[in-house]
């Protein structure tokens, strides 16, 4: 049986790339389970509200692992949570990624009935080497737009990467690769 | 019609070099033959067909790079034979593989990891290669991509697979480093790539003195491989390593938990292997 985790986050961060937002009275306590290559989220805003929904990994991540991490980068009140979670990747031989993470950009439309991943990027990835690269995640509240900077590639077609997410009224998101 | 030579079940070995052996069928026939082969290794197979014009065939060449069993079935106008032959290896020794290490570019820190997790060894007791639990193969313990048959046996062709991996972290290890036009020296690129092999950066730039440095939020716990403590967790802040050991060290042999106030960190392992 999963054990809960229970976790309040408020939107400032000390360190990580991660970005830098004003602290404001927003605050999103999280709730979580894993359980058969799927974490399932348990939101709960200022507001009151409660928004649950189950997510997915990727092959790089044991189907077990519960999150290492889980850090809301904003929200836009009704509408949009933003957050990066985070977990150990599968280690290979020779302890290669034996303390690697992998890590997820989800964005979540609370704009329904039923919450809604509307978007998800790889941020984190020792073993698919993607990583953010200064200044990282970049959240403008006021414009609803994730500008996010990251190292892609492999071998030498290595390369920052930044993506530019614009996220709608209905929580929904478009990816404008930069 | 019967094999002369080699005998049933007869063991040959590839030496630490290494360098696949003769192995010389002969059958008491005569006239051309037709040889079929096959060689099974576990999940591993290849076979073939090669013909003479007489009774004699070495196998050396179509075997090298494999090992396991070798089934051959010879067959001439008269009739056939079947025979089996075992194929096994020799561990090279640690200078055999630095030297093989020093012939390869961008390999620097690769020889330490090496040493560090298969103690230079390809091959079990047995003459057969090293298998882990998660179907990692010989030195490298090469799992993804799945390796090649000639990667299980060559122990050679098997570091050539695992430095493909590890030029992977070296290629990210130097995007890091350089960012910004930053420089940094060899000793840096070695530190990172390691580092960034178990998982993460080595280094965090010090913009007060422009230059990287050594990220100075994590302190390692020198009794271990690759564990430490994050200096932004307040419950490890103030703290010796001494006095964070004793508290954690009992949880080591578990899982870790997620609450847990130590973490594995490939910064630990680069100074473990390196220093």
């Amino acid at each position: 049986m999963p054990i809960a985790f229970l976790i309040s986050i408020l939107l400032t961060f000390t360190a990580s790339l991660l970005p830098q937002a004003p602290q404001t009275e927003n605050e999103v306590v999280v709730h979580y389970t894993a359980r058969s290559s799927k974490t399932r989220f348990d939101f709960k805003t200022k507001a009151g509200k409660n928004y649950i929904l189950a997510v997915s990994r990727d092959q790089n991540v044991a189907p077990n692992a519960e999150p290492s991490s889980v850090k809301v980068v904003g929200e836009i009140k009704g509408t949009a949570i933003i957050f990066v979670d985070t977990y150990p990747s599968i280690p290979g031989g020779m302890s290669f990624c034996g303390a690697g993470e992998e890590g997820f950009l989800r964005i979540v439309s609370i704009s329904g009935r039923q919450p809604i991943e509307t978007f998800r990027m790889k941020v984190e990835s020792c073993r698919s080497s993607i990583e953010l690269s200064s200044p990282g995640i970049e959240w403008d509240p006021e414009k609803a737009t994730l500008r996010v900077h990251r190292f892609v590639g492999l071998d030498d077609k290595r390369s920052i990467k930044v993506s530019t997410i614009k996220i709608d009224q209905q929580g929904k998101a478009e990816n404008q690769e930069g | 019609m019967k094999f002369i030579t080699p005998k049933l079940k007869e063991t040959f070995t590839i030496t630490s070099a290494p360098e696949w052996p003769s192995i010389n069928f002969e059958t008491d026939g005569a006239g051309k033959h037709t040889w079929q082969w096959t060689i099974t290794w576990g999940r591993f197979k290849k076979s073939g067909t090669e013909v003479t014009a007489g009774n004699k065939w070495d196998a050396k060449s179509v075997i090298t790079n494999y090992g396991g069993v070798l089934e051959v079935r010879a067959t001439n106008d008269k009739g056939t034979a079947a025979i089996s032959v075992e194929i096994k290896g020799a561990n090279p020794d640690r200078a055999a593989v630095n030297n093989y290490l020093a012939t390869k570019a961008n390999s620097a820190g690769f020889d330490k990891i090496l040493e560090q997790e298969a103690k230079f060894k390809h091959f079990k007791a047995s003459g057969e290669p090293i298998r882990s639990f998660d179907n990692g193969y010989g030195m490298c313990q090469l799992t993804t991509p799945v390796p090649t048959f000639e990667q299980v046996w060559n122990w050679k062709l098997n570091i050539d697979g695992g430095l493909k991996l590890f030029e992977r972290k070296r290629n990210e290890a130097i995007s890091y480093l350089q960012q910004q036009q930053r420089t940094y020296t060899a000793e840096q690129l070695t530190y990172e790539s390691v580092s960034r092999w178990n998982g993460g950066p080595y280094h965090e730039w010090d913009g007060k003195n422009a230059k990287w440095v050594r990220r100075s939020d994590i302190l390692c716990d020198s009794h271990t491989g690759n564990i430490g403590w994050s200096l932004n967790d307040q419950e490890n802040q103030g703290k010796t390593e001494a006095e964070l050991h004793k508290r954690d060290k009992a949880e080591y042999s578990k899982p870790r938990h997620k609450d847990a106030h130590w973490k594995y960190c490939g910064a630990c392992y680069a100074d473990s292997i390196l220093d």
